[in-house]
């Protein structure tokens, strides 16, 4: 726990079986802790990554299983870095929804939050949402968009390690007068973020 | 639901395992387990992780318990044994959340590895593992393979409040964190923050964890929740939501106090708390202040003092959401259903506190909390439980409110009885059965009943009250704990005295208790003020109608009883309520009219004496004509009962508390024999003259009380077509009432009664004695009190606390004057002694110096400081009971021995009344084993300095000896009755089993309803 140099909290909000936990999988590929779900009733993922040479802890709190608790994910909101709102291209209802999860994210998330909309299950053929209203509702909105395919592996990577890039970005100019040295490496972290523009990942502010 | 314990558990544990300790590089891993077939591998996965959380020094054997949450959010609680002799820890694995239960089982199985029996170990586990679980509020033995020891497992009373000693983690909790510390946790649950509890000790960490989710009953915490955590899930400490966990200091340390992110942290070690929320301050202030005020009151804190003062927090937050219930009519073909109204509820309540409700409205904790209530309303469960019962006590100005409502939903039912029947029936509930058929049936009858007592509380209100005033300044002799009492005597105390121990006549009595009830739930909201706005603002007293539905049920739970004319059989209505208390477990100490006991014995007794009430009541002509149709009568009094119930519902409710305290005093009355009090004697046979002066007034209340029979049978009789609004009566009547009681004087005087339980039973002599008068009372008074059982309406021997503690007053007062007992008819025997006994009280309130110092050192005793106890783990608590025992043998102040006994005298005896009713001969081998079972439990003892064996003693078998001779004697008097009783119980336990075996019966008793989740 102690070998790292930031920890971000991620948290995944969206309809149910719109692939939420298939994404964590697929990133941490059940690293860590391996089901502790079975003794704790919640389960979360922990993976280490590496960016521009500093670890950064990602733990990332799937809302998946719950459901039951109707007001839960307020509480989730309240301390997190970062938050995935999951829709599934090709359910159009878990779209339509996306207003609802903003509403509460609006009011219980800091306003800080990095928040990220993510389109998943674009390997499937029958698309209902386009990618560019999801793009749209992601520009109206102040997110970054990204759209993924948990089961193909696509873009689910890459998900994960911009946020960890864009929240560490964010957390060094917090810190900037105790990392006075680093200032380099904060241009050098824009321009990270350019590129990941230009990979797909685009944010609209 | 929002429980979160397991229903329907089928074994007492699932598992037990030996796990050896971590050794080196190698992680703990288990040894052996029980059953061999148990394989749930992610459970014994982590087993050993959380047996050995971390690493730390152990120098004492210690208990500890651990949670495991299955995904769908159930708990399995691992309870572990720590040795440092040995190199492995114990655990069993269980869904029961009996801490004691199992810890003493995890002692015996030390005990029986370390014994040259170490092979009989399986079979005894498999013995436990294959045993029944038993009924809420009985036990099973099970014996150990050396063949002399008994493993008792008691499964703790439904509804029952975890109460101090006996709840190991509440007392642990309580001892190591400050009242304050627990409030600010308190309000931190409620706003479902994260919380951390850290400390050296496993065995103070899980037990403070534990505690503090008790204490927000009826809330169940809905997030993560870990009383001991493994250092493999630290990383727990760091998720985003709401959670509660317990961190072992090495743990914490190495945690990053910037990555925990807002968090609350108690340090239960040094008693000091870090948050980084004003959640207490964002509390209602109200609230705050009351609970402040309850918790300051140490010496009541004491038996489930604490957890009450809680409870009644969260009743002043949450009691207003039956006001919000509504009953709702299904679409077409649908049943009706009962829902929760947010709006309604918010501006139900105060003002001020609609901007917390309304955020308390999105916690998940009270999402939970109105689900449960409204499956347990829907489900036909009713209100049955301690919330309930101190909702109803605090729903001051809704009382009407209520009454009209429930009225609507009477009819509703009776109209649509038949479909909502029949959507609850699949569900085997016989209650909900029998709460629309009562419904249906005993609309029209609580109408009458309540216009009759309106008619009542007209003609004889007033010269009571005369004479009321008149008393009481009498006996308040100013005493330098006056001006102390009014403000440490919160909630428990000053009710009580109004009612208890006043030597009014017993329709006065039966005013005040009324009363009582009312001003007891007013004053522990505002000790300090009784004639503050507050008070006044909340002067029309509560209307007690959760009373009517559990009535109501119980009087269907015999569904061939043939129907009853009652006008020739009324029958006190105090019977059910008797009933009712005792299956709601531990009753509300403060409608206790005998509290002033409570003060420093809150909510402990139970017990013995309640026998000889019900005796009396039983051997009544008028309720039991023959055996066999003695269900039929009980069935009979509990109907007739619900007639009155509904319109008396303040007047009944207090009597079943006076049982709940009862053995306390018989305890006391035992204590005092070994003192010399011959000083008090005298005192006390002196007052007794002085009082018998007081006659005049009593005669005259007698006759009013006379003449308030006349008139209720009377009204009974034409009552029929007497629809009188129920709202109105209740109002009349406990509107002047209230009045009284905000007389600044009559107060006091009333408090200082409280003050001084002790010297009450001060003169009484061996137990020999009291045994005997115990039987001749009830031999001999039976008849003139068969004959006031008769009347539906009079409450006041029912309701007399004398009357109903007569047994003991009795004795103690033979002892001082015999031969007016002996000479006087029943009836003046009675009021006789009542008198002297209230002389007695009085002399004993003079006796205010010596009091005030005993009262002070009662509270010293109660104040544990954590800090003493940081390094060994003992209870300073218990430590002190000890020495004031050596102190009380020495002659010195009994007062003070007398609190102190109570661990001893708790346990079952506590909250189960009929125990030693029902099972005297097997209390007395249970005595013998448990006696057996001292060897086992004593390094339990050592370890945490609570004694399980005197727990034992009072959980199993007797009391002590001579509280057993007494209910012994008791028992033997009254089997002549037996047939009779034993229906009376089956229908007061609300459950239509059959009314086989006494000891069938006294579970029954404990299981009203299925509804468990207080464990």
């Amino acid at each position: 726990m102690e070998d790292y140099k930031f920890l971000f909290k991620v948290v995944l909000v969206g309809n149910a079986g719109v692939g939420k936990t298939c994404l964590v999988r697929r990133f941490t590929q059940g690293l860590f802790p391996p089901g502790q779900g079975a003794t704790i009733g919640v389960d979360f993922m922990i993976k280490t990554v590496e960016v521009e040479n500093e670890k950064i802890k990602l733990q990332i709190w799937d809302t998946a299983g719950q459901e039951r608790f109707r007001s839960i994910t307020q509480s989730y909101y309240r301390s997190a870095h970062a938050l995935i709102l999951v829709y599934d291209i090709s359910s159009q209802p878990t779209f339509d929804c996306l207003p609802d999860w903003l509403r509460e994210i609006e009011e219980y998330a800091s306003n800080k939050v990095l928040r990220i909309l993510v389109g998943n299950k674009i390997d499937r053929e029958d698309r209902e949402i386009p990618t560019h209203v999801g793009e749209d509702f992601a520009q109206r909105h102040g997110m970054y968009f990204l759209e993924t395919s948990a089961k193909e592996a696509e873009n689910v990577e890459r998900l994960f390690m911009e946020i960890a890039a864009e929240l560490m970005e964010q957390a060094r100019c917090k810190e900037l007068p105790r990392y006075e040295q680093n200032t380099t490496s904060i241009n050098g972290k824009t321009t990270a973020i350019g590129d990941s523009n230009s990979c797909g990942c685009s944010r609209f502010t | 639901m929002g429980s979160r314990l397991r229903e329907n558990v089928k074994q007492l544990f699932e598992c037990f395992c030996e796990v050896a300790q971590p050794n080196g590089e190698k992680q703990p891993w288990i040894l052996q387990k029980f059953p061999d077939t148990y394989n749930d591998t992610e459970v014994l996965k982590s087993v050993p992780k959380f047996a050995y959380p971390c690493e730390l020094e152990n120098t004492t054997i210690q208990h500890f318990s651990f949670v495991l949450t299955s995904i769908d959010s159930k708990w399995t609680f691992g309870f572990c044994r720590h040795d440092p002799k040995t190199e492995t820890a114990l655990v069993v694995l269980s869904a029961l959340a009996w801490h004691e239960t199992f810890y003493k089982l995890l002692n015996h199985i030390a005990t029986l590895t370390a014994s040259k029996y170490a092979g009989d170990l399986w079979q005894f586990l498999a013995d436990v593992y294959e045993a029944n679980i038993p009924i809420s509020g009985a036990s099973i033995g099970i014996p150990l393979p050396d063949g002399k020891t008994t493993f008792m497992c008691q499964r703790p009373k439904q509804f029952q409040l975890p109460s101090i000693p006996e709840n190991r983690n509440l007392t642990e909790y309580f001892s190591a964190v400050d009242s304050h510390n627990m409030m600010m946790i308190f309000a931190s649950m409620l706003y479902e923050r994260r919380i951390i509890f850290t400390s050296k000790r496993l065995s103070r960490l899980s037990a403070c964890v534990q505690a503090c989710n008790a204490l927000i009953y009826p809330m169940i915490w809905q997030h993560i929740y870990i009383p001991v955590l493994p250092i493999s899930l630290m990383d727990y400490l760091l998720a985003p939501m709401p959670f509660l966990i317990g961190v072992p200091s090495p743990i914490l340390e190495r945690v990053r106090q910037s990555d925990l992110g807002e968090v609350v942290i108690l340090n239960a070690d040094d008693n000091t708390i870090q948050s980084p929320f004003q959640d207490l301050e964002s509390l209602p202030q109200d609230v705050v202040t009351n609970l402040r005020r309850a918790l300051r009151n140490r010496p009541a804190l004491l038996g489930d003092g604490v957890s009450r003062a809680f409870l009644r927090a969260l009743v002043q937050l949450t009691a207003g959401y039956r006001e919000a219930l509504t009953l709702q009519q299904g679409e077409a073909g649908q049943h009706m259903t009962i829902s929760f109204d947010q709006d309604a509820f918010v501006e139900s309540r105060p003002i001020s506190m609609q901007p917390f409700l309304r955020k308390m409205l999105e916690l998940q904790i009270f999402q939970q909390f109105i689900e449960e209530r409204l499956h347990m309303l829907n489900s036909g469960l009713g209100f049955s439980d301690e919330f309930e019962m101190e909702a109803c006590n605090y729903s001051d100005k809704s009382g009407n409110k209520f009454m009209q409502q429930y009225r609507e939903w009477t009819y509703a039912m009776r109209k649509e009885g038949s479909a909502f029947i029949r959507s609850v029936k699949d569900r085997a509930n016989p209650a909900v059965k029998s709460a629309v058929k009562s419904v249906k049936d005993k609309g029209k009858d609580m109408k009458t009943a309540c216009k009759g007592l309106k008619w009542k509380g007209r003609t004889s209100r007033g010269d009571n009250f005369h004479h009321h005033h008149h008393h009481q300044p009498r006996s308040a002799p100013s005493s330098p704990t006056l001006d102390r009492r009014p403000i440490s005597s919160s909630y428990a105390s000053p009710s009580k005295s109004p009612s208890g121990l006043t030597p009014t006549s017993s329709y006065r009595k039966e005013l005040r208790i009324r009363n009582s009830n009312v001003e007891t739930s007013r004053k522990q909201y505002s000790p300090l003020s009784p004639s503050s706005p507050e008070e006044q603002d909340c002067s029309p007293p509560p209307a007690r109608l959760d009373i009517d539905l559990m009535h109501e049920l119980r009087d269907v739970i015999f569904p061939n009883t043939p129907p009853v004319d009652r006008s020739l059989k009324p029958v006190r209505s105090l019977d059910s309520l008797r009933s009712t208390s005792t299956w709601s477990g531990s009753s509300t100490a403060t409608n206790s009219s005998s509290s002033n006991n409570s003060s420093t014995t809150a909510g402990i007794g139970g017990g013995s004496s309640s026998i000889s009430s019900r005796h009396r009541r039983l051997q009544g002509p008028p309720l039991a004509p023959t055996p066999t149709s003695a269900a039929a009568n009980a069935v009979t009094t509990s109907s007739s009962k619900t007639t009155t119930s509904t319109s008396k519902p303040l007047a009944d409710r207090p009597a079943p508390y006076e049982y709940y305290h009862l053995p306390k005093r018989q305890q006391q009355r035992r204590r005092s024999i070994t003192d010399n009090s011959n000083n008090d004697l005298d005192a006390k046979l002196d007052d007794a003259n002085k009082y018998n002066d007081d006659d005049d007034d009593d005669d005259d209340d007698d006759d009013s009380d006379n003449d308030m029979r006349t008139k209720k049978k009377s009204f009974l009789s034409r009552s029929k077509d007497a629809k009188t609004a129920t709202t109105t009566t209740t109002h009349e009547f406990s509107n002047p009432f209230v009045a009284i009681y905000d007389q600044p004087k009559a107060l006091l005087a009333n408090r200082l009664r409280t003050d001084n339980p002790f010297e009450i039973y001060g003169a009484s002599s061996a137990a020999a004695a009291a045994s005997s008068a115990l039987n001749n009372h009830l031999n001999g008074l039976l008849p003139s009190d068969a004959a006031h059982a008769a009347d539906p309406f009079d409450t006041s021997q029912a309701l007399n606390p004398f009357g109903i503690s007569d047994p003991l007053f009795r004795s103690t007062s033979q002892d001082t004057t015999t031969s007016t007992t002996a000479a006087s008819s029943k009836q003046q025997q009675h009021r006789q002694q009542q008198h002297q006994l209230y002389g007695s009280l009085k002399a004993s309130n003079q006796a205010s110096p010596l009091r005030k110092e005993r009262t002070s050192e009662v509270q010293d005793l109660i104040r544990l400081d954590s800090t003493n106890s940081s390094e060994e783990d003992f209870d300073p608590l218990l430590q002190k009971a000890k020495r004031s025992d050596e102190v009380d043998a020495a002659g010195l102040p009994k007062n003070m021995s007398q609190s102190l006994q109570m661990p001893v005298i708790m346990g079952e005896g506590l909250s189960n009344p009929l125990y030693p009713y029902f099972e005297p001969q097997k209390r007395k081998s249970d005595l013998i084993a448990n006696n057996q079972t001292r060897t086992g439990d004593l390094d339990l003892l050592q370890e945490y300095g609570l004694d399980f064996n005197k727990f034992n003693l009072s959980n199993g078998g007797g009391p002590a000896p001579t509280n057993t001779q007494l209910l012994t004697a008791a028992s033997s008097s009254s089997s002549s009755s037996t047939p009779l009783t034993e229906p009376t119980y089956a229908n007061s336990s609300n459950n239509n089993r059959p009314f086989g075996s006494p000891f069938a019966s006294q579970q029954t008793v404990k299981s009203p309803s299925n509804w468990t989740k207080f464990e």
